[in-house]
């Protein structure tokens, strides 16, 4: 075979090739005429190529592709690489294309969105922002609270038909006439909860800041006692707060309006524990009894003597109750009914009251003013361990997943992990006894004697390099007597104190810093970016399928933005929050200069340098993260909980 | 489905007319197949018989089909979970990645076979190798990985800027 003859075999394989290709773009080269013989070689060619098999093919192929030249090789791989791609969302039927989107998290969502039409039809069709938005309120407690509270949850979990009929309701569409059946409803429905989804993220964002700076809606519910005046104990949820006070009466508070719904009498000293659950509300008193309540008639079911002093604190969870007392000992319980609960087992081995229990079906946690923190096997019901650490009694703790985290009489909180019994971290901050303290997976939240509340980073906490002033995310100053009890969640604190009153700090409807407020300068800017582009599109925009697109943000960005209340026509629960900042007003008044202080950087700093840091590193606190692969906090039996007493005798 | 049963082979007629022989444990992994065995009651027969036609999947993506299932024929069945949102994607097998490490045009086609033959895990684990082509891309990058066209008018275009604009704020 001669040289020119290979060279022509060669330029006709190319030429083969480039025939496969789909690119349009032929330049120069590509519109050189082709000469006959080559046309001729070619068809013979190509014929005996096909005649191959696979594999002869290929090998075939490679041989060509090695001899090409560099510029060759640019212009194969040019028509190549497009022939080897795939459009899949938009080639792959509808319910494929759903399955590979369903894998990406919410950054690549939007960059979909932006691909091209055909992307974002897809996305419109397989609705993945609404089930984006489903999943995160199914799998995160914060979302949850948050699509209840801001009411959008009556958009999710509907079918298509109903989703389209309650947005135009919303906005005062014609949904019968304009929409009903059409492409324009896939569409609508899209952009709702497109736009939902950053709304829902710039909220989830505003309430963490709230946490962080201690930007909060006060209300205050003062419990006018007749004589000894001061709430021991509380539990809350959406419709009512349970008290328990010292002059010997169970309060229940409605949260529409903070009225007082029900008092129960029958204690004859001070209520200084009580847990509540669908059924029952239980309670434990400095008179020794614990007493079971109807949580709905407030009936009195059963009064259990059995310790011989104050019952300091309790918890009942699937028909077990642990009780403790200040006469150092600690009562286990069957729980069968209301009417019949019978003792189980006695643990003795404080040597001193034992002001607060915790359990779950692994082990029951002991804290006691003989500075100890003792662990038993609910199992077994045997002495398991005791962390040592506190310097003087301990007043409060709760236990979850493998995680205790006391507070105490010197003035600190410790972290513990359960198994191992070490102590992970001390928090130092308080000047006062650490009288309650509870946590979640995000914060720790601690009351004092001297009525300030802190909120503390709990990763933070639980992050061996984190300096011990960047723990304490900020102190609350609102109580005027000592804080005795809490509870949180995601939104707010309610707390109870010796001053009579119980507060509810909320941090989802928390007063905007600075002026002018922010939403306000987003919506009009919002509406100026709609207004241009409206102006810009004319019509015939296919995706623009929203006509009244600036009211439809304004008040989807509106309602966010603590902003027109006439655009939430449909929350009960939004009006009664109204009336309920309107008689809080001076607090909220008195917050704002609060806020204006500068914050707590200073403060932190004299802290550190004013208190040796006890524990900078721990080895053990990096090993407990590193065991802890597995979430440290199991969510159990979130609608609890418990507690305390009137520690006269922290110190043995 | 007798221990025979098990033991013997299937035979699958590719869309181009090429025979295979899989064993009718391995193919039970399909769906499909499973589902046509049993309720033609083709288990109870001695005789291999005829071909199954596995029409719309040819003998390359039918070769491939067979080797996945092959390897996985003996994994523990996975709990059915029905909210394929909360799976991962980062879970991929390393022998699955190297299986997958393929053109996007043959992804393409074992996407579609998996999904005709219904065989739910490598449905699942290719349409995840796709889905990580995809994450953490800007728009223009996921345009450049599977060669798609920007088509959206200039007005289109500056109405995506602003509302990315405000998304981010």
């Amino acid at each position: 075979m001669s040289s020119s003859s290979s060279s022509t075999n060669r330029a006709a394989t190319t030429q083969l090739l480039a025939g496969l290709s789909l690119t349009e773009d032929e330049h120069d080269d590509a519109n050189k005429p082709l000469s006959e013989e080559y046309i001729e070689a070619y068809e013979k060619v190509m014929k005996e190529v096909l005649g191959w098999d696979e594999h002869e093919q290929l090998d075939f192929m490679e041989k060509v592709v090695q001899r090409l030249t560099h510029y060759q090789l640019g212009r194969v791989d040019n028509f190549l690489r497009p022939m080897l791609q795939r459009d899949f969302i938009a080639n792959l039927p509808d319910h494929l294309a759903e399955m590979i989107l369903f894998n990406v998290n919410a950054e690549t969502l939007k960059s979909c969105e932006n691909v091209s039409v055909n992307w974002r039809c897809a996305l419109a069709r397989g609705q993945h922002w609404k089930k984006l938005i489903e999943k995160n309120v199914r799998t995160d407690s914060l979302w949850r609270g948050l699509s209840e509270k801001r009411h959008w949850d009556r958009f999710l979990n509907i079918s298509r038909e109903l989703a389209g009929q309650r947005i135009c309701e919303k906005f005062a569409y014609d949904f019968e006439g304009s929409f009903k059946g059409k492409f324009d409803m896939m569409m609508l429905l899209h952009v709702f909860y497109r736009k939902l989804y950053p709304k829902v993220i710039a909220d989830i964002s505003t309430i963490d800041i709230n946490w962080r700076r201690g930007n909060y809606k006060l209300t205050r519910v003062n419990c006018h006692s007749e004589n000894s005046k001061g709430v021991y104990c509380l539990q809350y949820d959406d419709e009512k707060i349970v008290s328990g006070l010292r002059d010997n009466t169970i309060k229940i508070w409605d949260r529409k309006d903070y009225s007082c719904r029900m008092t129960l009498t029958g204690h004859t000293g001070s209520v200084l524990c009580l847990q509540y659950d669908n059924r029952v509300i239980i309670s434990g008193s400095s008179d020794a009894t614990v007493r079971v309540w109807d949580v709905e008639t407030g009936e009195c079911l059963k009064t259990l003597i059995h310790h011989c002093e104050a019952v300091l604190h309790l918890r009942f969870s699937n028909g077990t109750m642990v009780t403790c007392s200040k006469d150092r000992s600690i009562a286990v319980w069957d729980m069968v009914s209301p009417r019949e609960i019978n003792i189980r087992r006695v643990l003795a081995g404080h040597r001193a009251a034992v002001n607060v229990v915790d359990f779950d079906d692994r082990y029951i946690v002991s804290a006691s003013g003989d500075r100890t923190i003792k662990v038993w096997s609910m199992d077994t019901l045997e002495f398991l361990r005791t962390l040592s650490g506190h310097r003087r009694g301990i007043a409060c703790l709760q236990y979850r997943g493998r995680l205790v985290v006391s507070g105490s009489s010197d003035n600190t909180i410790r972290l513990w992990d359960i198994h191992s019994g070490v102590c992970l971290r001390v928090l130092e901050g308080h000047e006062e006894l650490v009288r309650c303290i509870r946590f979640d997976d995000k914060r720790i939240v601690s009351g004092a004697y001297d009525g300030k509340i802190k909120v503390w980073d709990l990763k933070a906490a639980l992050d061996p390099r984190s300096m011990p002033g960047d723990i304490c995310l900020s102190s609350l100053m609102q109580h005027t007597g000592r804080v005795f009890r809490l509870q949180f969640d995601d939104f707010q604190i309610v707390s109870s104190s010796h001053d009579d009153t119980i507060l509810i700090w909320d941090f989802l409807d928390a007063p905007i810093e600075g002026t002018p407020p922010a939403g306000n300068a987003r919506i009009n800017q919002v509406a100026r970016h709609l207004q241009q582009q409206q102006q810009q599109n004319g019509g015939g925009d296919a995706d623009n399928v929203n006509p009244a697109d600036i009211r439809f943000l304004q008040e989807m960005l509106g309602e966010a933005a603590a902003a027109p209340q006439a655009a939430a026509p449909q929350g009960a629960g939004a009006d009664n929050d109204e009336e309920s900042s309107s008689n809080e007003e001076d607090e909220v008044g008195r917050f704002r200069v609060a806020a204006a202080r500068p914050r707590r950087r200073p403060q932190a700093a004299a802290r550190q340098a004013a208190n040796n840091p006890p524990v900078v590193r721990n080895p053990y606190l990096l090993q407990f993260q590193q065991m802890n692969g597995l979430p440290i906090f199991q969510p159990q039996n979130q609608d609890f909980l418990d507690q305390i007493e009137e520690l006269q005798d922290h110190d043995d | 489905m007798t221990d025979a049963a098990q033991e013997r082979s299937i035979k699958l007629l590719s869309s181009d007319n090429e025979t295979f022989q899989v064993p009718r444990n391995v193919i039970r992994l399909s769906n499909t197949i499973n589902t046509l065995l049993q309720d033609l009651g083709l288990d109870d027969e001695e005789d291999a018989g005829d071909a199954i036609p596995v029409q719309n999947v040819t003998s390359t993506i039918l070769k491939k089909v067979i080797a996945w299932c092959q390897h996985h024929h003996e994994d523990p069945v996975a709990a059915d979970d029905s909210d394929s949102r909360e799976k991962r994607t980062d879970d991929i097998s390393s022998w699955d990645v190297e299986f997958l490490k393929v053109d996007q045009g043959t992804l393409f086609e074992l996407i579609l076979a998996a999904n005709y033959l219904d065989i739910k895990g490598l449905l699942d684990v290719s349409c995840k190798t796709v889905a990580n082509m995809i994450k953490g891309k800007s728009p223009e990058e996921i345009r450049r990985t599977f060669n798609i066209k920007n088509d959206f008018t200039p007005e289109e275009e500056e109405q995506i800027r602003k509302e990315n604009a405000w998304c981010e704020d």
